[in-house]
């Protein structure tokens, strides 16, 4: 629309290619002189990278093979945690007889369940930004925490 | 979790470190939900404490009371309470929710642990 403001002057009109003409918009000179589809794909990939399109952005968390390694690793071995205190659920019982403490122990046996995922989601969820030894030092605590005893006794005797 | 937050004043915060911590009335509200669930285990393991002593003594075995694990069932609640509690501090409600319920599912899974450990170190009763 910009273009009918602007002096028709035929013989400038047939200097210009008519592909140029067609792709182009009056004003791309003074945005840089890039043409929309590409402006466009610039701005895609600028969206995809936080860090370099928004200057108030966290920084970049620490990203190494060590640290996605260390996390795949533990998520393994957490996974084996609450498989071991499913297992251990079946071997442990309640000695009292009264109605709460029954109650109290099977609630007991079912947090122990879900512990080894409550304790790896919260070191996730709570150190992305953390160094790698503070992470792996977490979940380390974590696994000596919660070893399912109860069915590794019964493995073991 | 990260990303930038704007406050009132309109200033961009960058973590959550910043971000304003929980009111007061809910941090007090997940305290005492939590106190409450932790208490079970920490009472479980003051009793065994007490109870389970007397019990080897009439058996004629005072000598081999595991006092290690009976600490450990009073200790354990207390320990994850209190850590959770502190680390949790200048957070936001989820984060310190989420610490908490770990904190209590490690206590009830240590609880387990320690029974089961204890059935299997006991000596023949009288």
């Amino acid at each position: 629309m910009a273009r009918t403001s602007e002096p028709i002057d035929p013989d400038a009109e047939t200097e210009i290619d008519a592909d140029d003409d067609a792709l182009s918009w009056a004003g791309d000179d003074l945005r840089g002189g890039i043409d929309p589809l590409t402006r466009n794909r610039v701005n895609a990939s600028r969206d995809g990278d936080p860090a370099a399109s928004d200057p108030d952005a966290a920084p970049e968390p620490p990203r190494s093979l060590a640290r996605t390694a260390a996390t795949v690793l533990f998520a393994v071995l957490y996974l084996a945690v609450v498989v071991g205190w499913i297992l251990s659920a079946q071997i442990t019982g309640s000695p009292a007889t009264d109605v709460f403490s029954q109650v109290a122990w099977q609630f007991g046996e079912f947090v122990a369940i879900v512990s080894g995922a409550l304790w790896y989601l919260t070191v996730l969820t709570l150190t992305p930004d953390s160094r790698t030894r503070v992470r792996v030092g977490w979940f380390a605590l974590g696994v000596g925490v919660l070893v399912p005893w109860p069915v590794l006794l019964a493995v073991l005797s | 979790m990260s990303g930038a937050t704007t406050t009132d004043d309109g200033s961009d915060t960058l973590d959550t470190e910043d971000a304003p911590p929980a009111s007061l009335v809910s941090r007090a509200i997940l305290w005492l939900v939590f106190a409450i669930l932790y208490a079970y285990p920490l009472f479980e393991g003051i009793s065994n404490l007490i109870a389970l002593p007397a019990v080897y003594q009439a058996g004629g075995a005072g000598g081999a009371v595991p006092w290690y694990l009976l600490i450990i069932g009073v200790a354990a609640p207390v320990i994850l309470y209190a850590g959770a509690l502190l680390l949790g501090r200048g957070r936001e409600l989820f984060p310190r929710a989420l610490m908490l319920a770990a904190g209590l599912a490690a206590t009830n899974a240590m609880f387990l642990s320690v029974v089961q450990w204890a059935q299997l170190v006991q000596p023949a009763l009288k």
